[in-house]
């Protein structure tokens, strides 16, 4: 079990995304409980929906699809962007932890101590893993607030399933992340490399429909770009796929202390120069 | 190994290689060293000199050959290195957001054992660190020294230094040397990577010439630091000859374009002058040599003179 100060260092080097990720909750909250309502009811809003071309309307709002005019289909709105925020920060931190600090080489000093490599890489990801179910909480708690204050009909035990389903999702991207930068070593390109890898997971997920990851399965549907209506299929994902991304999660963890433990470090650049 | 007291065994290297991919960074580089030695290790930059330190505390794995401390295979039980060396790399990276104290708490936290807190209290207060200070308002030389409190924490039997006098000015310089003086009396063992002789100080009495990851030699350090090379380039009417002044070895790494003759002279100028003054000499230029062409010219003359 590694030390709970290497935990406590992590969430540190990252508070200030904890606090971005609250900020856009608050954001979204606040602008769908007092914004939204004054926006809708001004007929030029209306006038400026259906002036749209086509293609925009479905992006931006049309009844039925992704209906901006409702609460709840405003909350798909929500929906759809959040993930996306939540995995790219989460990508962010992910690769920070390995391959930043190796360039910062704030990772030598952790490595004059005696603690083995693994412990170090496992430690990384407990708290990643902290931060993710921190964050959904957020998530959680400010979509359900707006579902109580607008009277959705949508369950706070259901979105909690949901919520974490995405999380681990979510996790197994940090994971990825990692890895990726345990890999390389290098943070703008393992940042790039694995945005590029879970756009084409997402896309494979997408075309083959298959339902293993919360994206598709409940989510956000990213051909249609609309979240999946929640009273129409007021369901969550098979219990099967949670297991699927958790050994995905095991599986990438696993690599990358392996990665880490065999990788040279040779050449860092001090932050303080 | 539960504690850095315990006595150790030499460093000992043995016809150790260091590749990343297929450059080769270190060759057949052989080295011992006894408990209390105090070694530097000389190099222009890019020799292998961080190379080798870093594989001797575990952060890389040698492609082939030996490197131990303390009996300890540096890679396979760089744990137990880690417990008994402490270690200062050329540009300390801290956690910026951490004052000199958090960062003093969270890496005794890591050693996992009781600290002398009075120790390090005295060693803060020798280089005159205010400990509530951030890492992010430290000069380089402050961040150096916190470094070298970090290292010097834990009492460690070996100590490794990289570049210790990197990003330090001339107080800092005499504050760091008569530190290690002391700290090193105490019978500890020091292998520290040095940019130039004068580094060497009164700490280390041997120094070891490294270039292009090869050991050249092992030499008195007050030896290497009153040696005097100059590069000559002598342009002549009439090309002399100047066998007598090669033979007695006074120029080194001689080479002819034309009439031009371009040289390494050892030891003082003098004699060269005198040398030359009976022929047609119809321009001199001369330079102070860097330490690169002074290990060239004085320790591998007759390995690569023609180079």
């Amino acid at each position: 079990m590694p030390p709970l100060s290497l935990l406590f260092r992590t969430w540190r080097r990252h508070w200030v995304t904890l606090v971005v990720w609250t900020g856009f909750c608050l954001l979204v909250g606040i602008y769908n409980l007092v914004l939204y309502p004054y926006l809708v009811s001004l007929p030029e809003y209306s006038r400026y929906l259906s002036g749209l071309p086509q293609w925009l309307r479905f992006l931006e709002g049309q009844p039925g699809q992704l209906d901006t005019a409702t609460a709840l289909l405003f909350l798909s709105t929500f929906g759809f962007s959040s993930p996306f925020i939540w995995l790219l920060l989460i990508l962010r931190v992910g690769v920070n932890e390995t391959a930043g600090e190796e360039e910062q080489g704030s990772l030598i000093f952790l490595l004059t101590h005696p603690i083995q490599r693994r412990t170090l890489y496992l430690a990384k990801v407990l708290a990643i893993g902290v931060m993710v179910f921190l964050m959904g909480f957020v998530l959680w708690a400010s979509t359900a607030v707006m579902i109580v204050i607008d009277k959705v009909p949508i369950g706070l035990d259901w979105l909690g399933v949901v919520v974490l389903n995405l999380g681990l999702f979510v996790f197994w991207c940090g994971t990825v992340a990692m890895l990726v930068g345990a890999l390389t070593g290098k943070q703008d390109f393992s940042t790039l490399l694995t945005a590029l890898f879970i756009l084409v997971v997402w896309a494979v997920e997408g075309i083959t429909r298959l339902g293993i990851l919360p994206i598709s399965a409940h989510w956000v549907n990213p051909w249609g770009l609309v979240l999946i209506s929640f009273t129409e299929k007021n369901t969550t994902a098979p219990w099967w796929t949670w297991s699927v991304i958790a050994g995905l999660c095991l599986l990438t963890s696993a690599s990358g202390a392996i990665a880490w433990h065999r990788r040279n470090f040779s050449s860092y650049r001090g932050n303080n120069f | 190994m539960d504690d850095k007291k315990t006595p150790l065994q030499s460093v000992k290297i043995d016809r150790l290689k260091i590749a990343f991919g297929k450059k080769v960074v270190i060759n057949n580089f052989t080295l011992s060293m006894n408990a209390g030695d105090h070694l530097a290790l000389l190099g222009v930059d890019g020799s292998g000199k961080s190379t080798l330190i870093h594989t001797l505390m575990g952060f890389i794995r040698p492609a082939g050959g030996l490197a131990q401390i303390a009996g300890f295979d540096c890679w396979k039980q760089s744990i137990d290195i880690r417990r008994c060396c402490g270690y200062v790399p050329a540009v300390p990276a801290l956690d910026k957001d951490l004052s000199i104290n958090d960062i003093l708490n969270f890496s005794a936290r890591l050693e996992g054992k009781p600290t002398d807190w009075d120790s390090v209290q005295s060693l803060v207060d020798r280089f005159h660190l205010d400990p509530r200070k951030r890492v992010a308002s430290l000069s380089l030389m402050e961040v150096k020294f916190t470094a070298f409190i970090l290292c010097f924490m834990t009492h460690p039997q070996i100590v490794l230094l990289d570049d210790p006098f990197l990003s330090l000015d001339d107080d800092g310089t005499d504050v760091l040397n008569v530190f290690l003086e002391e700290a090193f009396s105490e019978g500890q063992s020091l292998f520290a990577a040095i940019s130039h002789p004068s580094q060497a100080g009164r700490v280390f009495k041997k120094i070891a010439l490294l270039q292009e990851g090869e050991l050249v030699s092992i030499v008195d350090s007050e030896r290497l630091a009153g040696q005097i090379v100059r590069k000559v380039e002598v342009i002549f009417g009439a090309k002399p000859p100047l066998e007598q002044l090669v033979k007695s070895g006074m120029i080194r790494q001689l080479s002819w374009e034309g009439t031009t003759l371009r040289c390494c002279v050892v030891g003082p100028s003098g004699p060269f002058l005198n040398a030359i003054n009976g022929y047609d000499v119809l321009d001199i230029k001369s330079r102070e040599a860097d330490l690169e062409e002074t290990i060239r010219a004085v320790y591998l003359e007759g390995k690569d003179a023609s180079s």
